[in-house]
Order: C-alpha cells, then structure tokens, then sequence
C-alpha cells in the first residue's frame, strides 16, 4: 500500500515550502519532493524599468540578503555602462558582502539551525527555536544575536540602514566610508573574534561528539560544487573566476565565463515546485547537480588567506573530507553549518584587512558614464551561493529581458536529494496503516533543508506562526493519520 | 538612559506616522539639551533589538495603530513566557520584545507604547490628512513621556 507524507511547512526556512514523502508499496521511500510554493515575478515585472533601478528593485526581493542582489546588479549595471569602478568602491563593496555574508550567516547558525542540535532534535518543538536556544544557553544566544547585529550595524555604518539600503550603484558606491565609522567598526571585532572562538569551541566538541555521525553522512552525497575564486583559488565572495570541482577535488571548469553562463548552466521547471531546477549542463538534467553556497566555496577554494580562517579550513576538511578526495572535499550537507562558522570566520579577519589599508578611506568612489553596452551578467557570491543578474536593455536602458539565478535555487537538486537521503535513513523499517509518524523524522528531514539555509522568499519567516499539518494517505487517497503542530 | 523606537514603513502611508514622531523625539530631546536619549527607528522590530533595550532604563515603543481612535500612552507589560512558545517571526511585538529581553539579560526596560491612530495606509510617502491632524497631540505625550510624566 503505498503513501504519501506530506511536511507543511517546512519550518525555520526563509519562505515558503513543504516536502513531500511518497512510499511504495513496502513502506520505503519511493520519492522524495521539496516543493517551493511562492512566485515572486520580478524576472517579469521588473521589465520596461531603467536597469539603473535594478540595485534597488531587486534588493527587496529579500530581507535577508538585500545586499547580494545590490551587488549583483550595481555589477551588471558597472558592464551595462562599461566602466571599471574605483580601487576604493571595490573595496567598500567587498567590505558590505562581508558583512552581509557575516550577518545571515550568524542568523542561520543561531537563530534557525542550531535550536535542533542545542535544545534537542526531538524536543517540544515549541522550545526548538531561538527562544529555546535563550533559555537553555543564553551566553550563546547573546553572542549569537550580537554577531548577527555587527553585520547589521556594518552594513548600517556603510550604506546608511540595514535593510533595503540604496549605497552599491553602477559605478561603485554613493559615498565613501568615514574614518569614524572605520574606527567604530574596528573596535567591535575583538569582541566579535572571540564569540565566534567560544561558539566554534563549543560546536567542535558537539561535532566531536552527538554530532559526529552528521558531520560525515548527513545529507552526504557526491555532487559538483561551484564558487568564485579570487587569485591563487583563493576564497572569494565578490568577484573573480567562476570554478567547478568535483567530488574527487577534480577541478572541472577553471574559470567559466560570467557572460556565457547560460552555455553552461541550464533551468528547468518541474510542475510542483515553483523554484527553478538549474543543473550542470554538460551532464544534462538530473545528473548535472551542483551545490553552492558555504560548502560549495571551502570545497571550490585552496585557502582562505587568513591565518585563523585557513586553520579552520584546515579542521573542516580535517572533520569531513572523504577518502576519495584525499581529506579535500567535504560532501555532507550538514558541514554546511560549520563551513558558515568558518566563512563568518574569513569575514572577521577580511573586515579587519580591508580596514587596516587605509586606502578603504579613499574619497573617489563612483564612475560614471552612460549606457555603453545592451546585455550584461554580473555575479557575486550571496551568503547562500553563487547569484547571477542578467540584464537585457534597449537604447534607453529599459530592461526588456532579465534572468535572474539564485543561490537557493542551483541548490535545488541537492536538497531534494538530501531529504530522500535523510528519510531513507530516518524512516521506519515498516510503517503500518496506524503507525505514528516520528516527530524525529519531521525534524530530521526539514533538517536537511535547513542546512542549505534556503532563502525562498522576500523578507518575512514566521516559524511557529504556520502551523504543521502531516497527513497520510492511502494510494486511493483516503486520509490514514495526521497529526498538526501549532508551532515550532 | 531613555530610548525611544519608532516603528513602520514610512512607503505604507500612515504606516509611517511612528518613525515621523519618534523623530521628532531627536529634535525635542537636542533642543532640551537631553543626552541620555536615543532614538531609534525600525521597518519592524527583531530580536537584534534585544541588545539595544539592554542598555536602557525606559523604552518607548511609538506605533500606528489600527483600533487606536486617538494617540494615547499605554504602559507595556512583558509578554508570557506562552507566547514566545508561537515561535520566531522577523516581526516581533513590543511585548515579545520586551520578554526576549528579560529572557536574556534577567530584566526588561519600564516600557511604554505611544499608540497612533491610522487611516490609510495604501503604497506611498506621506500621511493622511486625518493622520496629520493629530501630530500635535502625539508630540505632546511624547513629550510628557521624555520629562517622566507617563
């Protein structure tokens, strides 16, 4: 008798979503779906605009990662006007990724993931959240809130608000950075270097321990992972070569085209899922899935390039490298939450070397020019992966094409593999007619999500205000069980 | 300290009005000469807030509101531990605010919140004319709240 589960919402994500469990006749996983229930149309509204509108158009696609897509588009308008913004404005720009790749880390680790392995995977799910995590280690939780404020309080110093701020503009930036701000912003990273010491403490000794199987077979599977690379295949979170290794720490494309992406990169929209599948082309859909994002970038780099960050780096691969890379690639989706440790690490110490050139204090920040060019791809690394913003305009710079790739979405493949992954390891031998469904397998799977840190929708997450409604269903589709959760 | 934190999306019309009077909190406060008085003003509030309400003694929350008729002051009381239990939304209520805050750091501010009546609240600047008519007496109770009398 076969059955469906179906997991609605998937809790402590940014958006909206559900998964969906099918089971054969045998009671094994048959299929395993993460379906993404929301459109938000700005490829198409968004047409008939002066692309000099797009930083600020598109940044309200999230609240969360408002200054990746800025930065994306500041990019594609930089090509669009064929200008070269100043040494300054690159630096401020990769000041603000930093910051912004710091601040939704922070949030991911603390505030959505950490509550599971901190308070308990099959704990009240009315205590498995942030409010949990303050009462059962409100040290951690303090610290946790104030990283996720500095990155706010940076982005706030630079751009003038935290959320939706109008500062990365074709050309460069609108205006330079103070010295006092300087100032202000380099006294806060003491304190911020050693909450990020104590919570990477304390997170190696749970990996050492209850968290040990995870770190090696959560979510674990070969795949291709894709980055940008600086120098030397450095680390790199604004600009650079596009590469792509595999799971054998094989570099399969060194430095693919930025412009020709589409040569490359292929999307494909399944029927029950609203978010677009991109895949590898070369290998073809399923087969070319390719992960992004923290992960993604410790497997693509070869170092860091900062002491404390490439000692993490090297406990990283040291914790979950597989043999068949020789110890370099590290294929369990649950690494992704120390890669963002790691990677909230490389921010620290980059802010500090940005801040300590004092050319960072450079007044010219902005070239200027008129529209020289009628398509344009411009990439930067968002805190969840690689973005694309591909702009089409006409002579009077109105976009009549726009392409937009997201991070969460070239992630797609793999989360939909990482949930039949986990539920073919969480799932009963035998589920009955009458068996209850494990309150550890909902978390466990939504688990699996959660590692990817999805960002699905704009700026609203209401975890706990959606309630959870799990149904089984016989294949004739008369209603078994259910269970409904009114919070989490 | 005092802190003062003006709430709303000033593109949502009368949304607006919270931000436009806690503003007027900075300007009432330079021309008193007050300077333990911080003002603050949020889209929305979010748990980062809770490092910011640490620091204070007084916390004044000034919001538009729907069944509000008239401005008026109402002295907040920390919500139950049951309602954090609902869980975590980026937009939390002075009230949930303010248990964070306790959760945390053993104690939350005296608070109060300057409710704003609202009458429009469509996509755009700018606040209605009904809205506009009622600043005077908002301005006046942010007022008796910053000399200590609310």
């Amino acid at each position: 008798m076969t059955r469906t589960i179906t997991i609605d919402p998937v809790t402590r994500i940014e958006g909206h979503a559900r998964i969906t469990l099918q089971l054969d006749g045998r009671g094994q996983l048959a299929d395993a779906r993460f379906e993404v229930l929301e459109v938000r149309g700005f490829e198409q509204f968004c047409l008939g605009r002066p692309f000099t509108e797009m930083a600020g158009l598109t940044s309200r696609i999230c609240g969360i990662c408002p200054v990746s897509h800025q930065l994306a588009a500041a990019r594609t308008g930089d090509k669009l006007l064929a200008v070269q913004p100043p040494e300054a404005a690159w630096r401020l720009r990769r000041l603000l990724n930093l910051a912004q790749i710091l601040q939704s880390h922070a949030l991911s680790f603390f505030y959505l993931s950490s509550p599971d392995w901190l308070v308990g995977w099959s704990s009240d799910p009315a205590r498995r959240n942030i409010f949990g995590l303050m009462a059962a280690d409100p040290e951690l939780a303090r610290g946790g809130i104030g990283l996720r404020q500095f990155g706010q309080q940076v982005i706030e110093r630079l751009g003038g608000r935290r959320i939706h701020q109008a500062w990365a503009v074709p050309g460069g930036v609108r205006s330079p950075l103070s010295a006092d701000n300087r100032a202000w912003i380099l006294a806060q990273l003491p304190q911020a270097r050693a909450t990020v010491r104590r919570v990477l403490d304390g997170y190696k000794r749970l990996l050492d321990g209850p968290l040990h199987h995870e770190q090696r077979c959560f979510g674990s599977f070969a795949s291709l992972f894709m980055a940008l690379v600086g120098p030397d295949g450095r680390w790199e979170c604004l600009d650079g070569d596009l590469r792509l290794v595999d799971s054998r720490a094989q570099v399969v494309e060194a430095a693919l085209s930025h412009d020709a992406y589409d040569t490359f990169l292929g999307e494909v929209l399944e029927g029950w899922s609203d978010l677009k599948f991109p895949y590898y082309r070369p290998l073809g859909y399923p087969q070319g899935l390719y992960r992004v994002g923290p992960l993604a970038r410790l497997n693509v780099c070869t170092a860091i390039g900062t002491p404390w960050a490439d000692a993490e780096l090297v406990d990283f691969r040291g914790r979950g490298g597989t043999p068949a890379s020789g110890g370099r690639i590290v294929t369990a989706a649950f690494a992704y939450h120390q890669a963002r440790l790691v990677e909230i690490v490389a921010c620290l110490e980059g802010i500090e070397v940005l801040l300590q050139d004092p050319r960072i204090l450079e007044r010219r920040v902005r070239a200027r020019a008129s529209l020289n060019a009628l398509e344009a791809v411009g990439v930067s690394e968002a805190p969840r992966g690689t973005l694309f913003h591909h702009y089409r305009v006409n002579e009077d710079g109105l976009l009549t094409a726009v392409n937009l790739i997201i991070a969460t979405g070239q992630n797609n493949l793999a989360m939909n593999r990482t949930v039949a992954q986990v539920a073919r390891a969480c799932l009963p031998r035998e589920m009955g007619a009458t068996a209850t469904i494990p309150e550890a397998l909902l978390n466990r799977v939504e688990a699996g999500i959660r590692c990817y840190d999805p960002c699905l929708s704009c700026s609203t997450h209401a975890a706990g205000s959606m309630p959870l409604h799990i149904e089984l269903r016989d294949a004739s589709g008369a209603l078994l069980c259910e269970r409904v959760r009114d919070g989490c | 300290m005092d802190l003062v934190i003006g709430i709303g999306n000033p593109l949502r019309g009368d949304d607006g009005v919270g931000a436009l009077v806690a503003a007027q909190a900075r300007s009432l406060a330079a021309g008193a000469n007050r300077s333990r008085l911080n003002v603050l003003v949020v889209q929305q509030l979010t748990p980062e807030r809770v490092l910011d309400l640490q620091r204070v003694d007084r916390v004044l929350f000034v919001d538009a509101c729907l069944q509000a008729s008239a401005p008026s002051l109402q002295p907040l009381a920390v919500a139950p531990p049951d309602a954090l239990a609902q869980g975590l939304s980026h937009r939390l209520e002075p009230a949930e605010l303010l248990a964070l805050t306790a959760l945390l750091g053993g104690r939350a501010p005296a608070a109060t919140l300057l409710r704003l009546p609202v009458h429009a609240l469509d996509h755009g600047q700018g606040l209605s004319q009904q809205a506009r008519r009622q600043l005077p007496q908002a301005r006046a109770l942010l007022l008796q709240w910053m000399n200590g009398h609310a």
